[in-house]
């Protein structure tokens, strides 16, 4: 009898959890959808369209990249300010490499060499923020802060404080290029077909609860639809997009498929339990900030390859904008709680408010308060949420 | 003399229904010194927060009358000012200021004219210091007033702590096993300290320590399960009496098997000793070894070094270990609880929401996360269906009572929390397996479930080492039992007739075996 009463508690407590966190994860879609019609309304039909969104999706990318990177770190209960700079550092690397050492003229070959030499710097300089904050244990704040500096530094160092300019045609293409709409279309409607049979299989396998995979087959059939909507009516895929958007992906496999995105939570959960879990806390928290450096590296080659060439003052501000993305989606600045699905949206609230500012012609000193007040706001109600 | 001090009036405090105190009835005089002795979980901590405004009037049953009044305190802030002071054995001192903002600090400070609470009166330093020395050199203590807290001792941090209680006029203190972290020059110069205040202040003092409290008490009340079973008058009762009030009646207990190990040890420890970075030696020289099958018992008060001892042989206690240990044979030297898990030892913490589970957590993520490299595919990846197949059956094996394998671990029994935690490390099959307070915070029914699982484990050949503070559970667990006193090994009993009488003599005597 006993038994069965701590049963019923618990069975009642638990859904009560559920039906509140799931509440709470359609906010954020809500207040996309909130906000699109608004600025379409306002702009008068400007927004939705396939030409203005393919726009907007390039403008994100930069800041998926960071934000999915970002998610990993404040997981762990830890924080990354350098991103923004590291960003300038590793795309000043490359245009440089494209316009002092002329790998432009290797075509290809250069852009990709370019392209993984800016992965690298970023990783390095990741590497060394992880080495200060996993072995020699100084607060994650302090050692992002002084590699903030540090790299910001080493960028107009490098540059001479001049930009950097032209790139060559070939890691251009990165930024100007687009998969073509048919393919977009093949691309985009397979992704559809196949997400949706995978999610209702894992539900007969029971795998999923009815609510999680609700959530996948709304995310993917949305996705899938709005794709075709947007792409195949205007140029096909950008290849930024693509990219940016198998890092989200990967960056939600790791959390969820692997030991490492594991060992990721249980960090942020409780650090001490972790280690004495025989969770290698060390290597962990090395290798996100190390990731964390890599994704840096990337967004910095998109950005540089997006105005076609590296300025000294690139990602300003990079850091704050991937941070807010992240807590808007939903993760806790505590560490332990979050995913890489709600990063996503809340990047798409940034990029929207932002395009959206724009094209009803809010100056951008107005964006800045406006984009401020967002992020308190959000945080705010996010908390309260929980608390009820 | 006429009147009591302190009257508590059939107080009654349950948590979920279980009762901590039951109807508790005592008096106590002014300037009487008073000794509350008790087993864990007699319910002296749930008296000393009812005394000290943790539980506000109103959250327990019965009366507490102070100096003829009805208490009726509704938050610590004005326990304070009641006039009972609480001397924690986690100290509360503001570790950054000097001792003599710590003495006024939440008082108003002293200015120039009237002490005043404005937030931005201008503080007399010189007047600050030269009172607070004052007060100290009033009372005999050698503290500098101007020293910074955290320099200090932990004697002269309780020194600081009962000057303060003096300068707010306290009628009553209470300390609260205040001798567990002193040396024994300093417990001296402490009883010196007592004796000197005694008849200006009523003292309640606390203790598991039956020799300091025959020093010093006048009288000595008993708690037992809740209840304030006796009061004693010093002078007419002696050791074994109060021993055997604080364990009551012989429990029935599930009757110990008489079993002996043969082969060679799993784990031997050897002249085993341990230095905190301060200099203390909490260990010293302890020897014991452990074989496949057996439960091995350590016991020991408050500060006995029962957790340090697990701590040390696992090389996650800070400072400097030294003598040897052999696991299957072999010398290890472990540095960390990574490199003793992979020998093929696993602990579980005494402190299971600090150190021990991920609250916020699905009790699946709780279960494998030790064990993760138990549940990859071939890729490298988690095999999640796989997984969730490892979890039910563990949530089987354990008896852990849910309804959803991932609704968060925070929402469980504190039973259940502690099956999740033990599942951890069961998912590891371990050969040695450290157990500290496996049932600290846990109802009855589900201790025995708990019990159930430790014999399993043993059965299946681990040797098991139990640290507990509840005599009656290592009485019913353990084949030998390990007593420590002040990080010293007062003897290795094994468990053939054993009484908790027995224990208690070695744990608490002065010079062992003189009280029987």
């Amino acid at each position: 009898m006993e038994a069965m009463l701590d049963r019923v508690t618990v069975k009642t407590q638990s859904s009560q959890i559920d039906w509140k966190n799931y509440r709470r994860e359609w906010i954020p879609v809500f207040v996309i959808i909130l906000c699109a019609l608004v600025f379409d309304a306002w702009s008068g039909g400007a927004f939705i369209t396939p030409r203005n969104l393919s726009n907007l999706s390039r403008q994100v990318c930069v800041n998926l990249t960071l934000a999915v990177g970002m998610t990993l770190i404040i997981l762990t209960s830890g924080i990354d300010l350098s991103v923004g700079s590291v960003l300038a550092l590793s795309g000043m690397a490359a245009a440089i490499s494209q316009v002092h050492w002329q790998w432009a003229q290797l075509g290809m070959t250069g852009a990709v060499l370019s392209f993984v030499l800016a992965v690298a710097v970023g990783g390095l300089s990741g590497a060394t923020a992880g080495f200060a904050i996993s072995r020699l244990k100084i607060t994650p704040f302090i050692v992002t802060l002084g590699m903030m500096v540090i790299a910001r530094g080493l960028t107009l160092i490098i540059s001479g404080a001049q930009a950097v300019a032209p790139l060559g045609e070939s890691l251009g293409k990165l930024s100007s290029d687009y998969l073509s709409p048919e393919a977009s279309l093949g691309l985009l409607s397979t992704v559809g077909v196949v997400g949706v049979v995978v999610a209702i299989r894992q539900w007969f396998k029971k795998a999923e609860t009815a609510q999680e995979t609700f959530k996948t087959l709304f995310s993917v059939v949305a996705l899938s639809l709005g794709g075709i909507f947007i792409f195949c009516n205007y140029r096909g895929i950008p290849y930024m997009v693509f990219i940016s958007v198998l890092c989200a992906l990967s960056g939600m496999f790791i959390l969820k498929y692997t030991r490492f995105g594991r060992f990721i939570y249980a960090i942020g959960g409780n650090r001490e339990a972790a280690e004495l879990s025989g969770v290698p806390v060390v290597k962990t928290l090395w290798l996100t900030y190390f990731l964390m450096g890599c994704m840096a590296g990337l967004a910095g080659v998109m950005d540089s390859a997006r105005v076609n060439g590296a300025v000294p003052s690139a990602g300003e501000l990079g850091e704050l904008d991937a941070i807010a993305a992240v807590v808007i989606g939903g993760t806790s600045l505590m560490g332990g709680a979050g995913t890489i699905g709600g990063t996503v949206l809340g990047v798409l609230i940034m990029g929207i408010l932002n395009n959206g500012m724009s094209l009803v012609g809010v100056s951008e000193h107005y964006q800045k308060v406006f984009k401020g007040i967002v992020i308190i706001l959000a945080v705010y109600l996010d908390l309260r949420s929980k608390k009820k | 003399m006429n009147s009591p001090l302190l009257s508590v009036s059939k107080v009654n405090k349950s948590f979920d229904g279980i009762f901590a105190l039951r109807d508790v009835n005592f008096e106590i005089f002014e300037g009487e010194c008073i000794a509350l002795v008790g087993e864990n979980g007699a319910g002296k901590s749930t008296l000393m927060k009812i005394l000290s405004g943790v539980w506000p009037v109103g959250k327990y049953g019965g009366e507490v009358f102070f100096k003829g009044q009805k208490l009726t305190l509704k938050s610590p802030v004005e326990g304070r000012k009641s006039g009972i002071s609480i001397i924690h054995q986690e100290l509360c001192l503001f570790p950054k200021l000097s001792v003599a903002e710590n003495l006024f600090l939440t008082e108003s400070f002293p200015y120039d004219g009237a002490p005043s609470n404005r937030l931005f009166e201008r503080v007399r330093w010189n007047t600050l210091f030269a009172q607070a020395q004052s007060l100290l050199d009033e009372l005999g203590f050698d503290v500098d007033a101007k020293a910074i807290v955290e320099d200090l001792s932990v004697a002269k941090k309780q020194l600081v702590e009962i000057a303060r209680a003096f300068h707010h006029k306290s009628k009553l203190l209470i300390l609260d096993e205040p001798t567990s972290a002193l040396s024994q020059v300093e417990v001296r110069h402490l009883f010196q300290v007592i004796h000197r205040m005694r008849g200006q202040i009523t003292f309640i003092y606390i203790s598991h320590k039956l020799d300091e409290v025959f020093e010093l008490a006048d009288r000595i009340i008993v708690l037992r399960d809740g209840q304030a079973v006796r009061s004693l008058k010093k002078t007419e009762t002696h050791p074994s009496e109060i021993i055997r009030e604080m364990v009551g009646r012989p429990i029935q207990l599930s009757q110990k098997l008489e079993r002996t190990f043969e082969g060679e040890p799993i784990l031997e420890v050897k002249r085993l000793a341990h230095q905190k970075e301060n200099g203390k030696k909490v260990l010293h020289d302890i020897s014991f070894a452990v074989r496949a099958g057996e439960i091995y018992g350590v016991s020991g008060l408050m500060g006995s070094g029962r957790s340090e001892l697990l701590r040390s042989i696992l090389g996650i206690e800070s400072g400097t270990r030294s003598g040897v240990i052999s696991f299957l044979g072999r010398w290890v030297d472990w540095k960390s609880l990574r490199q003793a898990m992979e020998n093929g030892v696993a602990f579980v913490p005494e402190d299971r929401k600090k150190e021990g589970l991920f609250l916020d957590h699905g009790i699946d993520f709780n279960l494998t996360l030790a064990t993760l490299d138990q549940s990859l595919s071939q890729a490298g990846t988690l095999n999640l269906s796989q997984e969730s197949e490892r979890v039910t059956e563990l949530i089987r094996e354990l008896g852990v009572k849910c309804s959803n394998p991932k609704s968060p671990v925070k929402v469980l029994s504190g039973g259940n929390q502690q099956k999740v935690l033990l599942g951890k490390v069961v998912a590891l099959a371990p050969k040695v397996l450290m157990l500290d307070e496996p049932t600290r915070g846990v109802d009855v029914g589900a201790k025995e479930e708990i019990y159930a699982i430790i014999r399993k484990l043993a059965q299946q050949g681990m040797a098991v080492i139990l640290v507990s503070s509840e005599l009656p559970e290592l009485l019913t667990l353990s084949d030998r039992i390990l007593v420590l006193r002040e990080g010293k090994a007062m003897g290795e009993l094994v468990n053939h007739h054993l009484t908790q009488e027995q224990i208690m003599l070695l744990a608490a005597g002065e010079n062992h075996g003189s009280y029987a």
